[in-house]
């Protein structure tokens, strides 16, 4: 499967919704997808919609980060919402669970 | 890639998988091969999905270590209660034992924790051309 990502803007939040499997292969499509958005004006948070992706490692992993890190360098934040009981514990084994705003 | 596919000998059969050339794109395949094998023994549910994780580590990991159009020789099967599963690369190896903690402030090298995390032995064997990584899992109880 692949990942399906769409990511919209609404006022200065941007929302991403990843679908699918989000490994090492598919997580440039991710980068393709949002940078340019990352990098508008005016953006303080992306909120990441995760209820229907099925399957990260910790290439997904790596990809968040990246994007967490240029949110922060510009003052805005990441926040994940909605994981599935996997992907949240890969997120819980690697201490990542507040620094990716996991609900 | 050679994968078999979801056949009945699937079912009875340990895993063997040769990607060549190793790529990532081959990865998903290898998930979809692996859950079919682990469903026949009745694995399913979070063990299931930590399995994938851990497989999809060590190979991303092998296939990152391998010299380009070089292959990988993926493997699985069951002993009792136990999933052994291991990657074979011509490469010098991922350095399992040789990195660095990793700190908050990493973006990369979270996949051994993971995969530590997930699986009850984990080795790495270096030969003369090639790296075998391998992990033993068991399960038992609510995971099968």
């Amino acid at each position: 499967m692949a990942l399906e990502v769409r990511a919209e803007r609404d006022g200065p939040t941007l929302h991403l919704v990843l679908s699918g499997e989000f490994d090492a292969f598919t997580a440039s499509a991710v980068s393709d997808a949002i940078d340019p958005a990352l990098r508008a004006p005016g953006l303080t948070g992306v909120v990441v919609d995760a209820r229907e992706l099925s399957f990260m490692d910790s290439a997904g992993i790596s990809e968040l980060l990246r994007i967490q890190r240029l949110l922060a360098e510009q003052g805005a934040s990441i926040r994940m919402e909605s994981t599935g009981p996997t992907v949240r514990r890969v997120l819980e084994i690697t201490g990542l669970v507040d620094i990716l705003g996991v609900q | 890639m050679s994968v078999p596919g979801p056949t009945a000998d699937a079912s009875t059969v340990d895993g063997v998988v040769l990607v060549r050339p190793a790529g990532l794109s081959e990865m998903a395949g290898i998930r979809t091969t692996l859950r079919y094998w682990l469903s026949r023994h009745a694995i399913s549910g979070e063990r299931a999905d930590q399995l994938l994780v851990v497989m999809s580590e060590i190979v991303t990991n092998a296939i990152e270590a391998s010299p380009p159009q070089s292959s990988i020789v993926v493997s699985w099967s069951m002993d009792a209660d136990e999933v052994h599963m291991s990657v074979e690369d011509p490469g010098p190896g991922f350095v399992y034992e040789e990195t660095e903690p990793v700190g908050p402030a990493a973006v990369r090298g979270r996949g051994l924790t993971v995969v530590e995390a997930w699986t009850d032995r984990l080795s790495v064997t270096r030969r003369a051309e090639h790296t075998v990584v391998a992990t033993w899992t068991r399960v038992e109880g609510t995971d099968r």
